[in-house]
């Protein structure tokens, strides 16, 4: 495991306060969401969830192939 | 064996009590065995649990059927009523009388443990003996220690269930990870997802498992006299295997079969389990 490179963002944080919520851990921006326990379902759900926090909708194909928090995040701010 | 096999099983259509068609299977029927009624996961055809079906037709007439619209397109006038726990249990009723039983054994799988626990609650002459293997008891976090599927569960059904558009959202992400091959698990844990990739279907799946939710396992599980047997394997990482302790300690005349298998152990049609169920019952799991 890396150290935080640097401080996350309002939307970062909102983000590893929806995966603790989901997974019970506290994620890095860089983590894996799968390395940390989730699977396709949880996936799901926390689409759904953010989806709903960020009144955005979520590029799927992006963040499976992807899925960090960092990734999210700028598809986020994409969407805004 | 992590493959499924079809079932040696004939398959007829009968009207359930609302008028819903119902896909029922049954074994070849021999009037020296007695009848066993196994309810199915929700989500999964009879396909999944075909080799179990082969060995337990060694000793018993096994009859079984399909989660009522989920799998087949059919109409339904209210959704929320079609697919409460209460039409479930009717549709077991309604298999019971079809098939013109006095008694029978019963097996309730995964989602079909808690339709399985009503019926055996509402009637206690119909069913000697009950056995529920790998329950879905949807006990609540702070209950019992849960499985992270558990947890989705509880979480995206209700929003599954709340519009058939999000059912729709949903299912097209599970068709997008299905086709990019993302899906994660054995053949048997991707059975379970076919209702996942349609969204009538999976709303449909969302407002049954909402109502099962809702109802909660443990009060009825209090109601039921007949001697139980609760199956689960501490390698189960859908349903955990605490909440099926929880729930025997709620039956008045419970035995807890307690292994290392997995959720599926029960569809392999694995031997000690088979074998633990049948002598449950009173028969020996060979014939």
């Amino acid at each position: 495991m890396s150290a935080e490179p640097i401080e996350k963002s309002a939307v970062e944080q909102r983000l590893t306060d929806i995966w603790k919520s989901l997974l019970n851990v506290e994620a890095r921006s860089d983590d894996s969401f799968f390395d940390l326990g989730g699977s396709s379902l949880t996936a799901l759900t926390m689409i759904v969830d953010v989806q709903a926090a960020f009144g955005v909708e979520v590029d799927v194909q992006a963040f499976f192939e992807t899925p960090t928090i960092a990734t999210l995040a700028r598809t986020i701010g994409e969407g805004r | 064996m992590n493959e499924l096999t079809a079932a040696a099983m004939d398959e007829l259509w009968l009207e359930s009590h609302d008028g819903v068609a119902l896909r029922v299977y049954r074994s070849a029927p021999d009037p020296a065995k007695p009848a066993l009624l196994v309810v199915l996961p929700a989500t999964t055809t009879v396909a999944l649990i075909g080799a179990a079906v082969d060995r337990l037709a060694r000793s018993f007439n096994v009859i079984t059927w399909e989660t009522r619209l989920v799998h087949d397109p059919g109409a339904a006038d209210d959704e929320a009523t079609a697919m409460s726990l209460r039409a479930n249990v009717g549709d077991l009723e309604s298999v019971f009388r079809y098939f013109e039983l006095s008694r029978a054994y019963l097996i309730g799988y995964c989602t079909g443990a808690p339709v399985a626990l009503h019926a055996a609650a509402q009637h206690p002459g119909w069913f000697p003996k009950l056995a529920l293997v790998a329950g879905s008891y949807f006990t609540q976090p702070g209950e019992c220690e849960l499985t992270q599927h558990e947890r989705d569960i509880l979480k995206i059904m209700p929003h599954i269930a709340a519009d058939e558009k999000n059912a729709a959202a949903v299912s097209k992400t599970f068709v997008y990870l299905r086709d990019s091959g993302k899906l994660q698990g054995d053949a048997f844990a991707l059975a379970t997802y076919r209702p996942f990739y349609e969204g009538r279907s999976l709303h449909r799946l969302g407002l049954l498992v909402e109502d099962l939710i809702r109802h909660g396992s443990r009060p009825v599980a209090r109601e039921i006299a007949v001697p139980a047997l609760v199956a689960a394997g501490r390698d189960d990482t859908q349903t955990h295997y605490a909440s099926s302790v929880l729930l025997g300690s709620e039956l008045r005349a419970a035995e807890l079969y307690l292994d290392d298998g997995d959720h599926y152990a029960f569809c392999r049609g694995e031997a000690l389990l088979m074998a633990r169920i049948a002598g449950f019952f009173g028969e020996d799991a060979d014939g």
